[in-house]
């Protein structure tokens, strides 16, 4: 086997331009740049069983971190791997760009299996991780090991970006071992069915636990899309996971032991575990939620806009159906809802596969008219897989928008206090209308409530009938909120200020800011009762989970699902001498 | 200890909301909070004594009077975080030539960030006045004047809240997002109120919990 050496340098540094094609080479092409765009109506986007059946796209978070490290020659190596026979000790990944180098700092633990926990009340991981800014000097690896362990619980600098944990999955990691100190290769059964080595269970950055705020490094050109500091530092523990198991078949067999073959490695994501501490994420940023969707839709729009399709668009586009095919054959779940949805899926794409012989593709307008025949005739899940399809051969026409999708909350912040009441009354016509379909004496409509948990200050969300707690709620009460504002509102004249009204109503502000952030950017209200008996809280984290770029979405409960990310992607030493950009929905090569 | 300007500003919400006021409110107050300490404003502690009195129920107005168009408290002297979201509501008409004087008031400096929102909404300058001096505020968050006396006023009889056209433009230092020293008993203080917010734990909560299992080997 050939052994890492602590020095090795993970980067290969040729860089190979992918294919960039101007407007006016999409003309050539037989493509035309779009007339104007027709967006989808918000009350038709924002509704969770829409947005709980998104996929990732080209606008994915991890998908953008790529290409940028590519495209600026970043450099990634492994300045330190101290990892002893058991699997402990640290090791340090690190990489350079745009003057700037990052490091991941990582701690291997020999972690007793019986407190091997996905939830967010464990102690003690497999191996902890803290994404540094700058090199890791000894002194901070030191203050890091005192720190990271402990996760929450320890205390970190504005030098620290990202504070991360995993777990193995147990048995693939026993698997793959275990083969390569044989000098063989894993079962690709096996690694199909889980996907990872290790699984995250938590992925903290924003400034928690004393880490960097954002708005320390959101004007570094690498970080300035949302959450791509987080992307960075999956990505490196990704490449950890593998050395790892690399290691221990070593140390187990220095003879025997083989490395990972690096066509198989790449079936090798990082899997994760979220729960509804994620949850609210999307109802507490509402600018931020605008922005995603509105890159994503915008990008649809710029497609169904197109008023001919090239052979080679048409062509790519067929062979993405035939990948997407093949990897929802395989994306297996034990969730009923989610295993019907996939079906459904299968059989979308089937119709969708006969529908092109019939030509569509060839007249005006034809994504406009592809998607429009969808909407009747495909699930929820199927067309918002298309929106990943059609986008996906036009990476020159809407992957600008990736720049979009970052957000100053600050600027939205302030009320509007000059507003008329009729003004904002016409607001809460226009944007909340399913507010008024919702019948709030009915208790189903109000069966649930969200708080935050003493136990793990988390958010949580509980049985308003059958537990205590609902005087504490947080406010994810939206559609109740707004219609008691409504009836608040009765007996003030129209031409009366917002300022004036709140100055008597105060427990208003919160509401009347979301209305006015929602006017100003239709796409920031999740239009959908989410205290409902009936909600999905996965569907939250599905929505977000998509635009990071998690695949194999593997719902364990209605409020907590398995992901992957990362699977197919380059590794670090991959970066500048594969394909770039063509990992996500991946060509199916013959280890499949 | 070390905390980043974001866990100031969860910490104050949590803990504003914990100690009764409205969740509108209480986002402001936590951007308030952010603000003083983006801005050097050494002023958590009087910002902790603010949100204890609300927390104990009296002696500080959580509600408005404004009959006959001057603004009072309805019991006591006035919050200034809920008159300073009050303030910043009246921007527009502050721009117009609107002066604002409410009062008394405790701890004015805790007013300064609504006035920033104020001076950005106008985009010039905006003043807050109180009987012996005042500090004039930019859009950018710099301030000039009496800067000094503000933070040690406890309380003042008045304040009066105006736009300040004749100032000329003010640099100011971009925060340095470094976070901020706090005193480990203060941001108790905090945490104390934001508890309040918290729901404890059940049997059925812990079992449904997040939804996971107790052991997640695999």
């Amino acid at each position: 086997m050939v052994s890492l050496n602590s020095e090795q340098d993970l980067g290969l540094g040729a860089v190979m331009a992918g294919p960039l094609h101007s407007h006016a080479a999409l003309e050539a092409a037989g493509d035309r740049p779009p007339e104007a765009l027709t967006l989808r109506e918000p009350d038709y986007v924002m509704r969770l069983a829409r947005l709980g059946s998104f996929h990732q796209t080209r606008l994915s978070f991890m998908r953008v971190l790529l290409r940028r490290l590519r495209a600026e020659k970043w450099q990634a190596d492994r300045p330190r791997w101290r990892v002893d026979a058991k699997g402990e000790g640290i090791a340090v990944y690190r990489v350079r760009g745009n003057g700037r180098t990052y490091s991941l700092v990582c701690f291997a633990h020999d972690l007793d299996p019986a407190k091997r926990s996905d939830r967010v009340i464990a102690d003690e991981w497999d191996a902890t991780f803290a994404l540094h800014d700058g090199d890791a000097s000894d002194e901070t690896i030191e203050r890091l090991a005192r720190n990271v362990p402990l996760q929450e619980a320890g205390r970190y600098t504005a030098q620290e970006i990202v504070l991360s944990r995993a777990n193995k999955s147990v048995r693939l990691f026993e698997h793959v071992v275990s083969r390569l100190r044989q000098g063989a290769q894993p079962d690709p059964a096996e690694i199909e069915r889980v996907g990872y080595l290790m699984r995250t269970t938590a992925v903290y950055g924003g400034g928690k636990f004393g880490l960097s705020d954002r708005e320390r490094i959101a004007n570094r050109p690498e970080f300035a899309g949302p959450f791509s500091a987080e992307m960075l530092a999956i990505w490196l523990i990704r490449a950890f996971t593998v050395d790892l198991a690399e290691h221990m078949a070593h140390v187990q067999a220095p003879v025997t032991a083989t490395r990972l073959d690096k066509a198989i490695r790449r079936h090798l994501g990082v899997g994760n575990s979220t729960g509804l501490g994620m949850a609210p994420f999307l109802f507490n940023h509402q600018v931020l939620l605008d922005h995603w969707i509105s890159a994503r839709e915008t990008a649809l729009a710029r497609v169904r806009a197109l008023r001919s399709a090239s052979a080679d668009r048409v062509s790519a586009f067929r062979d993405y159906i035939a990948r997407a095919r093949y990897h929802a054959s395989q994306w297996r779940v034990a969730d009923e809802i989610q295993s019907a949805r996939i079906a459904a899926l299968e059989a979308d794409l089937a119709l969708l596969e006969d529908h092109l012989a019939t030509g569509v593709l060839d007249g005006t307008r034809p994504w406009d008219t592809l998607f429009t025949w969808a909407q009747d005739r495909l699930s929820v899940e199927g067309q918002e897989f298309l929106v990943t399809l059609m986008i996906e051969p036009y990476g020159d026409l809407v992957d600008d928008l990736a720049n979009t999708m970052a957000a100053d909350e600050e600027r939205d912040f302030p009320i509007d206090g000059d507003m008329r009441l009729g003004t904002l009354r016409d607001l809460v016509r226009k944007h909340y209308a399913f507010a008024f379909g919702i019948d709030f004496s009915r208790p189903a409509t109000q069966a649930r409530f969200w708080y935050v948990s003493e136990e793990k200050l988390e958010p949580r969300l509980g049985e308003r009938y059958e537990e205590p707690g609902a005087d504490r709620e947080q406010p994810l009460t939206i559609a109740r909120d707004v219609i008691a504002l409504n009836d608040a509102l009765v007996g003030w004249e129209g031409k009366e200020t917002v300022a004036t009204f709140l100055m008597a109503f105060p427990e208003f502000r919160h509401v009347v800011r979301r209305i006015q952030t929602t006017g100003r950017r239709p796409y920031a209200e999740i239009r959908d009762n989410l205290i409902d008996a009936a909600v999905r809280p996965i569907d939250l984290l599905r929505c977000k989970l998509s635009f990071f770029g998690a695949t194999r979405f593997d719902p364990k409960s209605d409020r907590w699902v398995r992901i992957v990310m990362y699977q197919h992607a380059p590794f670090p030493d991959e970066l500048h001498s594969s394909e770039p950009d063509d990992w996500a929905l991946p060509p199916i090569d013959e280890w499949h | 200890m070390h905390v980043s300007i974001n866990e100031i500003d969860a910490a104050v919400r949590k803990a504003a909301r914990g100690a009764g006021l409205s969740w509108g409110q209480a986002e402001e107050a936590g951007k308030a909070a952010r603000k003083l300490v983006e801005h050097g404003f050494e002023a958590l502690r009087p910002l902790a004594d603010v949100l204890e009195s609300h927390s104990a129920g009296g002696g500080i107005a959580s509600r408005i009077d404004h009959d006959r168009g001057n603004w009072r408290g309805s019991h006591g002297p006035l919050s200034p975080l809920v008159l300073g979201p009050v303030i910043a509501d009246h921007a527009g008409e502050i721009r117009n030539g609107r002066v604002i004087t409410p009062g008394p008031v405790v701890h004015p400096v805790l007013l300064i960030p609504f006035v920033i929102t104020v001076a950005r909404t106008c985009q010039r300058p905006a003043k807050i006045e109180w009987p012996s001096s005042g500090v004039v505020v930019w859009p950018n968050g710099a301030c000039g004047g009496d800067v000094d006396h503000l933070i040690h006023l406890t309380i003042v009889a008045t304040v009066t809240c105006r736009s300040a056209e004749e100032c000329d433009v003010r640099n100011s230092p971009d925060p340095a997002w470094l976070g901020a020293c706090v005193d480990p008993d203060l941001w108790q203080r905090f945490e104390r109120l934001a508890h309040l917010t918290y729901v404890p734990a059940s049997d059925l909560s812990r079992r449904r919990g997040a939804g996971g299992g107790e052991i997640d080997n695999d």
